[in-house]
């Protein structure tokens, strides 16, 4: 059941590997009960109660660090966002709400950027942060998992003019850096070096650590210096307690021991959707759920027959089947919900005849032999697979189910290249699996190797008119569409139980690691 | 009915010499550093790249062998680990270098406090029940434990705990669904954390300690001097307190020693079923994230453990059955 995937996996905000215990927690973050609420968070409507208690359940292991760089555990990533402050907070539209910085400008070609920082902003031991603290941060981050998203800054030719203000050169034009640098868990750290004593954790956020017992609890509490109180640390006190086992940590919620119940699984909260004593909170950026088809070796060398298969599937019975209620059909592209997601293609339809007459046309013997690899690392994977194998023998696939275990599934990757095709879940936008998975060089790219497809992301990274962009952007999907590698079939969120009482949830600007700072008590 | 068990002297001509004894787990634990480490050794992929994700870099994943010394041959990295385990050393944490023994000594104290509350309730509960089942073989109370006790026994832990969270922490509020142990104090000084999981435990070996008992209790008051002395008109109380109880007491010892390492894989499907920050939730997470020393460390106490009750065990039925110390 746990998958030791690293949720710093990706590099910005809100592009996670999901697995399940270490792996990444993902929150709603403008979500399903109070869309009104823009981009600037829970301040943006009534102004939220102040005081109060929260007791979060969160998965961890006695592995928790206060070293946030070293850190892989997600209560202990929930941890540092509370004590520690990153540039800004992203959210899943891709707007960015400014925190630390009062502008972040680029120069016409988007290559050079401007930062200039609020003033005012103090660590919790009274010292300024600087520029050359964002700097050194960066420096500390880069190299490291979550230091990918960032990983175009050029730090060398990168300086800080004053103690609020730096020039940020990057190695290649980028037209979201503000998003960029306000992700996953790029935090500011004195000096950037990263704590790992109690007593030397020194932080700009409204939490200080009162207690920590690694695996087991954290208790946080308000700073009352905080240099921005007004708008963000509304509770007095948090208490983050460990509960590995989902069910677990859901149980505690229906008994009122606690008050958050991070990641609880679609059975369970489909259970619940009545229960007027629990609230169940979708992440509004969903998780994509796939097959990455290997292009680079029959039978899916074969454009049409990849077609075919993305036509033999019947994603809304997969979707039914496997996420109870709660996930939506994918159109074979990732980030559906996040920026740059092209909406304007029509959904693929479930067509068998199609299908067959597409592998008629590839004139490749029937049935199609293939292998796919799968593993519990996502919502409903593996029995997805296990019924696209049903699903597509009627058409003339004769699929091989290889069901890998979790721990084992990331640490093979050798296997996956012999594969017909591999089982993905991933929340990421399109800029964000694109390096990943279609540009020539990208670690998990099965085949889909277009110099032309490369030249046009770049353009397209590098845009700051939106409208260009999104004319590039959709093109380039566009072909993904018709001959690309992946079949997305489905998307799912994240779900995040609490008690009613519990408020800013939905509207917490977020969605990489629960930030709690937003959230305060309704009653 | 059920057979009975091995009676007292059965067990007698098992008992092994105290040095034959030691020399014998020795060995034992010996052969389960061995397979430990080779079976940790040989799981599949890169335990460095399971734990780093499928986004690490060469660069990454080159250093971190570098820095766990993954790069040399398997022999020589289990002859370093078993003479850092001679000198008391359990190694480093591979996730966050912490050493082995200062993680897991809190959990294992917490593991170890949980499985004795348990033990305790088992046996007695067990024992009242296994002995007034006895007493009247084939009476109501005795086919009433019966059912019961192999209704218990048929469900797997998991489903106890589950259950017993639901009615006593979901649905009655009495008793918190999750065991979250304050780490400023012991275990044992939070009863109230400890009663939903210890339940759960107990109710895991019930059936097993209640059968046992009952049975030495028919064998023992079918002896001849039970016998006796109920002929004697020697009130039925006594009869019991004198004479079949203490005939059961050395197979109570067995059944003690064998419920304790039957716990051992109860604890960790309660512990996580509960969030109790013990052993098995340390094992879990170990396992998930490929730390290799200390799942090591981990196996190798429960090695220790197992090896060392089942030798107080035997000791203990030497010491209960004088013609036991004479049987070698």
């Amino acid at each position: 059941m746990n998958v030791a995937l690293n949720r710093r996996a990706f590099g910005r905000a809100g592009l996670l590997a999901v697995g399940a215990l270490t792996a990444p927690a993902l929150l709603a973050a403008c979500g399903d009960d109070d869309p009104a609420v823009p981009a600037t968070g829970a301040a943006g409507a009534a102004a939220p109660r102040r005081g109060g208690k929260l007791r979060a359940a969160f998965a961890s292991s006695p592995a928790d660090t206060l070293d946030i760089v070293k850190g892989h555990d997600v209560l202990g990533s929930v941890r540092g966002l509370a004590v520690y402050e990153r540039l800004g907070d992203a959210h899943p539209d891709g707007s960015v709400t400014p925190r630390l910085f009062e502008s972040l400008t680029p120069n016409a070609d988007a290559a050079v950027w401007t930062l200039k920082l609020k003033p005012g902003i103090t660590f919790s031991d009274g010292k300024p942060l600087t520029t050359a603290d964002v700097l050194a941060s960066f420096a500390t981050f880069a190299g490291t998992e979550s230091g990918a998203a960032i990983a175009a800054i050029d730090l060398k030719a990168s300086k800080a003019t004053d103690a609020r203000t730096a020039t940020i050169a990057l190695t290649a034009p980028v037209y979201d850096l503000p998003a960029r640098v306000s992700g996953v868990v790029l935090v500011i750290m004195p000096g950037g070096r990263p704590a790992s004593q109690l007593g030397d954790v020194v932080g700009s956020g409204p939490y200080e650590i009162a207690s920590f017992v690694p695996g087991q609890r954290t208790v946080l509490r308000r700073r009352a210096d905080y240099w921005d109180g007004d708008t963000r640390g509304y509770l007095d006190e948090i208490e983050l307690v460990a509960a590995p086992d989902a069910k677990s940590r859901l149980s505690a919620l229906r008994s009122g021991q606690v008050d958050w119940a991070d990641d609880v699984a679609y059975l369970d909260a489909s259970t619940l959707r009545e229960d007027r004593g629990v609230t169940i909170h979708r992440g509004a950026a969903e998780q994509g759920l796939a097959w990455f088809l290997n292009m680079a070796a029959p039978p899916f060398d074969n454009e049409r027959v990849r077609q075919a298969l993305r036509y033999a599937v019947d994603r809304e019975k997969l979707v039914e089947t496997t996420l109870f209620g709660f996930g939506s059909v994918g159109n074979d592209l990732w980030g559906k919900g996040l920026p740059n997601y092209n909406g304007s293609i029509a959904q693929r339809p479930h067509d068998p005849a199609k299908a067959k007459s597409l592998l008629r046309e590839a004139g490749v013997p029937t049935p199609v032999k293939a292998t796919l690899l799968t593993s519990p690392i996502g919502p409903g994977l593996v029995e997805a697979t296990q019924l696209l194998a049903d699903q597509a023998r009627e058409v003339g696939f004769d699929i091989k189910v290889e069901v890998i275990p979790p721990d084992v599934y990331f640490a093979q990757p050798e296997e996956w290249a012999k594969a017909s095709g591999v089982a993905f879940a991933q929340v990421g936008a399109f800029t964000d699996m694109a390096p990943l998975v279609y540009l020539s060089d990208g670690p998990f790219n099965f085949g889909w190797r277009k110099p032309d497809w490369d030249a046009g992301f770049a353009d397209g990274v590098g845009e700051l008119d939106a409208a260009k962009r999104r004319t590039t952007f959709d093109g380039l999907q566009k072909q993904l569409w018709d001959s690309g590698s992946d079949l997305v079939w489905g998307f799912a969120p994240r779900l995040v139980a609490t008690a009613p009482s519990v408020g800013g949830v939905d509207s917490s600007p977020n969605f990489g690691i629960p930030d709690l700072i937003f959230i305060h008590r309704t009653g | 009915m059920s057979t009975p068990p091995a009676g007292p002297r059965a067990l007698a001509g098992r008992v092994p010499s105290p040095f034959r004894r030691l020399a014998g787990a020795f060995a034992v634990i010996l052969g389960v550093s061995v397979v430990t480490f080779a079976a940790t050794s040989a799981l599949p992929g890169d335990n460095v790249r399971a734990r780093l994700g499928p986004y690490a870099t060469e660069q990454r994943l080159h250093a971190e062998h570098v820095r766990l010394g993954l790069e040399h041959p398997v022999w020589e990295r289990y002859l370093r680990w078993i003479s850092g385990l001679a000198h008391g050393d359990l190694g480093r944490s591979q996730v966050n270098d912490l050493p082995v023994a200062t993680l897991l000594s809190r959990p294992m104290v917490n593991s170890l406090t949980l499985a004795a509350a348990a033990l305790a309730a088992v046996l007695v509960t067990g024992t009242l029940a296994g002995v007034t089942a006895g007493l009247r073989p084939g009476g109501a109370v005795d086919r009433l434990l019966l059912l019961f006790s192999l209704t218990v026994s048929a469900v797997p832990a998991f489903v106890t705990g589950s259950l017993l969270v639901l009615l006593f922490a979901v649905d009655l509020r009495w008793l918190p669904a999750l065991a979250l142990v304050d780490p400023t104090r012991p275990a044992i000084l939070q009863p109230r954390l400890l009663v939903l999981p210890a339940a759960a435990l107990t109710l895991s070996s019930f059936a097993y300690v209640t059968r046992l008992v009952r049975a030495s209790v028919l064998d023992a008051a079918a002896m001849p001097w039970a016998l006796a002395a109920r002929l004697r008109g020697i009130p039925r109380r006594r009869v019991v307190a004198r004479h079949i109880l203490p005939a059961a007491l050395p197979v109570l010892c067995q059944a003690g020693a064998l419920t304790m390492i039957a716990m051992v894989t109860n604890v960790v499907v309660v512990e996580i079923v509960f969030g109790y920050p013990g052993v098995g939730n340390t094992l879990q997470t170990a396992v998930s994230q490929r730390d290799v020393p200390v799942i090591q460390a981990v196996t190798i106490v429960v090695a220790a453990f197992v090896v060392t009750v089942s030798a107080l065990a035997d000791g203990a039925v030497r010491l209960l059955l004088p013609r036991a110390r004479t049987a070698t």
